[in-house]
């Protein structure tokens, strides 16, 4: 039996993985997401998407960093930040935004990322918390029930 | 030429003897089975972390036009349901994490993120689901409490939830 061309897609499909997880790895900072009571989220669809992480800083007092995409800012730097989006958005008019906070964060602290996620362009943000335990984004919450992919809002 | 003269019998048998020697001797092949057992077990390993990495899923939100003004609505068709969200200092905490949370218009005011839930659940019955419902925080409230708040919102079947301004 000739083995080549099964040895071949299995290296391909480990190259694919091996890249995937890299990415994933990267744009999603470790960090504690908000622990919700009955979470209502939902898994976000395969699509262009732009990770915005605000990760606490060690020193609390701090100002939190911001990760857009693989470029990692200071929260305090609103141009580059403003930037960053821009250039993100602008690529893609379809990409999606989605906000990984730390669930210690004041909302003092994220909300300007919001306001720079709008400034961007950008009209619906994905809010990252985690998944109830043994529930793969809850498909029975009323978010993911209509099938409109907008959560809690129209 | 030589003095070596060979018959045809003894040429035929030493070809012959050659030809046999040849079937015999070992081919080199390389045994794949190792690999492919590593390779399968490398494949089985990253499908599997793919798949778990994260565990996380997503709220979704509408963010207002910048012409609206700041995380306003846009003309809303009623007055929009509003929930405080304070944190421990600017009132008396009584959430378990130095929250305090207040429904514009109720008596009975929710102490935690699950009552919250219950009382916008028991509100959404007699309300339009489609009417805004804005998450005011007030002071240093924790991400965790408000995003909580937000999905105590989505959880009683409102569909249009918001963020509203900060206040100090």
């Amino acid at each position: 039996m000739n083995m080549t061309p099964l040895i071949d897609v299995t290296f391909q499909l480990i190259i694919f993985f091996m890249l995937v997880s890299n990415i994933i790895g990267q744009e999603a900072v470790p960090m504690k997401v908000p622990q919700l009571t009955d979470p209502q989220t939902r898994q976000l669809g395969e699509s262009d998407r732009v990770v915005v992480n605000v990760i606490p800083n060690d020193d609390a007092a701090s100002t939190p960093w911001v990760q857009v995409g693989l470029t990692r800012l200071r929260s305090t730097d609103r141009a580059a930040i403003n930037e960053a989006l821009t250039e993100a958005v602008s690529n893609n008019a379809n990409v999606q935004v989605v906000l990984r906070a730390d669930g210690s964060l004041n909302y003092q602290q994220v909300r300007p990322i919001i306001t720079a996620i709008r400034d961007a362009g950008v009209s619906i943000v994905h809010l990252v918390a985690q998944d109830a335990p043994g529930s793969p984004g809850n498909p029975e919450s009323p978010a993911n029930a209509d099938g409109s992919g907008e959560g809690g809002t129209p | 030429m030589s003095g070596h003269t060979y018959d045809q019998a003894t040429l035929a048998k030493r070809f012959a003897s050659r030809r046999a020697a040849k079937r015999k001797s070992p081919v080199m092949r390389l045994n794949l089975t190792a690999m492919i057992d590593v390779i399968f077990l490398l494949l089985v390993y990253f499908v599997v972390t793919a798949n778990f990495a994260t565990g996380e899923g997503v709220l979704t939100t509408n963010l207002p036009s910048k012409s609206a003004g700041d995380f306003a609505i846009d003309a809303p068709p009623v007055m929009p349901l509003r929930v405080y969200l304070y944190a421990g200092d600017n009132a008396q905490a009584s959430g378990d994490d130095g929250y305090k949370i207040r429904v514009v218009g109720q008596t009975d005011q929710p102490q935690t993120i699950s009552q919250l839930a219950t009382t916008l659940e028991q509100l959404s019955k007699h309300m339009n689901t489609a009417d805004p419902v804005i998450i005011q925080p007030v002071g240093q409230v924790k991400w965790e409490h408000v995003l909580g708040a937000f999905n105590a919102a989505v959880k009683a079947k409102f569909q249009n939830v918001q963020f509203g301004e900060q206040t100090q």
